[in-house]
């Protein structure tokens, strides 16, 4: 018997959401569920995935609008070339995002309350199998939005945030590719990012957002690999220890000096174990770093308890990823603040 | 020559322990090199066969500069995260090569060699205040090389030491730490150097036997290099020698 779940992931806000809802097991480039005590990665099982748009737009934005935006930030996923995930537009509906209708559902919703929040994707999942069943996109209409092939001021971007949506609508998480800075009213502003699944948008009128970046690549390739893909690039492993303890929750980035491209992962269990795969063969500079640049819940759920009390380090060594195999575990061993 | 040395050797009695230490090494040496009939004709004929093996340093290779950058809130401006230089370190290996006298001038030869050089990134300017610091691996590096080498037998000094200028090039293979990951290129070399001959004639196989040392610009393009440039480094060796 499927026993199924609805999770809600409330992301990319234009300040820090903070994140309501059942979060299930949410862990960086891929989303899981615990499945029999075992981490189960979440995907699609059928392609290709088949979406509907809601049939109403919002000021500026009509449903066809909205209904192009969509189709171009789906492609753009559909055309990495080492990802083998497809997509296909079913119609328009009038169901709602969130509903349990059967429909993958995407369009604009109003939620004035959620004021840092842009847009949302949940999702309904087997929790057995780890397979998607269906997904839900909504955008929030109290804010304001542009499909303008430039952007426009003082709009956000719909492609762009449809980009990130679709990332988590496919089974990506968030990535910590990315500063801020606190704001007085309390939020984050985005001073860069390298990651188009980083938690927090750029600001109004920016469209940076529509290029997913090596992390998105190979996030998405992580899921929904293509025989390349395994064939043409490498993983890197590890753990990230203090005084001798596993830490939980340490940002672990892998940057190619040769290519300037960065790649990263979260350590993601107790033993401080990490993998950061979809790597291009060749010598990797290692740094890791707690979470500072958005909330943890952003990442994790509150109960996991992510370790943010130690200095930024860089591994000693250059770590060699081979093509279609893993580094070796390393040790990063790194001291409180 | 063999009266001078003599002649060293009594004064090395008199002096210090190290001068007589200088004075045996030389009187060595030139006893060896008299234990044949001087005939270095013979062992320079066309078709002669020489093998020798030596040791050679390498000077430091630039191998590129790379910033960690994110992309900018306001663009096109990009945020640097860190910055990164990396080089291949100066290093040591050893080299084996076998020649083949075409004239009484000019010889061809193969050779492998092998070193160890580290790949060095220098990590600096990082935006979160971690110190500079280094990340490091050892690349095991092969080179087998095909060279010319023309002898200026006009600047030959008592028909012993010969100076030699060669050209030469061939396939370059770097073997990244750990063994899992080789990266390939090309290798030339261009230089000059001298040749001693220790002992030379003889009536068995071995017509010769002597030092060399030289000096080459060495070219690498490709291997563990970020792109496809053509890097320039010094390098110097020395080698042993016999001539069959």
């Amino acid at each position: 018997m499927t026993r199924s779940r609805r999770i809600w992931s409330l992301v990319l806000a234009f300040a820090l959401a903070v994140a309501g809802g059942p979060h299930e097991a949410f862990a960086y480039l891929k989303f899981g569920v615990l499945a029999s005590g075992r981490g189960v990665t979440l995907r699609w099982t059928q392609m290709p995935v088949t979406y509907y748009v809601t049939d109403h737009g919002v000021p500026g934005v009509g449903a066809a609008d909205l209904q192009a935006a969509l189709g171009r930030a789906f492609a753009t996923w559909e055309a990495l070339p080492t990802a083998s995930i497809q997509y296909r537009f079913g119609g328009f509906t009038e169901a709602l995002p969130g509903e349990d209708e059967g429909l993958n559902t995407l369009g604009f919703r109003s939620a004035p309350e959620l004021d840092r929040v842009l847009a949302s994707t949940s999702f309904l999942v087997d929790t057995v199998t780890g397979a998607l069943l269906e997904s839900d996109i909504f955008f929030n209409s109290a804010f304001q939005w542009s499909v303008q092939s430039s952007g426009q001021g003082g709009r956000f971007d719909l492609e762009s945030i449809a980009l990130h949506e679709i990332g988590h609508m496919s089974g990506l998480g968030h990535s910590m590719l990315g500063e801020t800075e606190l704001q007085a009213t309390g939020g984050r502003r985005v001073i860069a990012a390298e990651a188009v699944m980083f938690p927090i948008a750029f600001s109004a009128g920016n469209v940076s957002g529509r290029t997913p970046r090596a992390d998105d690549v190979a996030g998405l390739s992580d899921v929904y690999p293509t025989g390349d893909f395994t064939r043409d690039k490498g993983s890197l492993s590890g753990r990230v220890t203090k005084s001798g303890q596993g830490v939980f929750g340490a940002h672990v980035v892998a940057f190619s000096p040769a290519t300037g491209l960065m790649v990263a992962n979260f350590s993601l269990d107790p033993q401080g174990r990490f993998s950061i795969a979809g790597l291009s063969p060749g010598p990797y500079v290692v740094r890791v770093e707690p979470i500072d640049d958005a909330s943890v819940d952003s990442f994790f759920q509150a109960s996991a308890n992510a370790d943010v009390d130690f200095r930024a380090a860089y591994f000693e060594r250059l770590v060699v990823v081979p093509a279609g195999g893993d580094s070796g575990a390393i040790e990063i061993e790194v001291i409180p603040k | 020559m063999i009266e001078a040395t003599k002649t060293r050797r009594h004064e090395g009695t008199k002096g210090s322990p190290r001068t007589f230490s200088y004075a045996r090494a030389v009187a060595a040496v030139a006893s060896f090199v008299c234990v044949w009939h001087p005939d270095i004709a013979l062992a320079q004929d066309p078709g002669r066969i020489t093998v020798s093996a030596g040791v050679w340093w390498m000077g430091e290779m630039p191998v590129g500069s790379m910033d960690a950058t994110e992309t900018g809130g306001v663009a096109p401006v990009r945020y640097r995260l860190f910055a990164t230089d990396t080089s291949l370190a100066p290093s040591i290996g050893v080299d084996t090569a076998v020649g083949l006298r075409l004239s009484r001038v000019i010889d061809t030869e193969l050779s492998a060699s092998y070193g160890a050089p580290e790949l060095r990134t220098r990590i600096r300017a990082d935006a979160e205040g971690i110190p500079d610091t280094e990340a490091v691996e050892a690349v095991g590096q092969l080179a087998i090389e095909a060279s010319l080498l023309v002898h200026v037998t006009p600047w030959s000094l008592f028909g012993r030491a010969t100076p030699f200028v060669s050209v030469g090039g061939g396939y370059l293979r770097q073997l990244h730490e750990g063994r899992t990951l080789a990266e390939t290129g090309a290798i030339y070399h261009a230089g000059g150097g001298v040749t001693i001959m220790l002992r030379s004639g003889g009536r068995g196989v071995l017509k010769g036997a002597g030092l060399r040392a030289d000096a080459r610009a060495i070219v690498r393009k490709g291997g563990v290099a970020f792109d496809d440039d053509a890097r320039v480094t010094p390098a110097l060796e020395a080698a042993w020698f016999v001539r069959f």
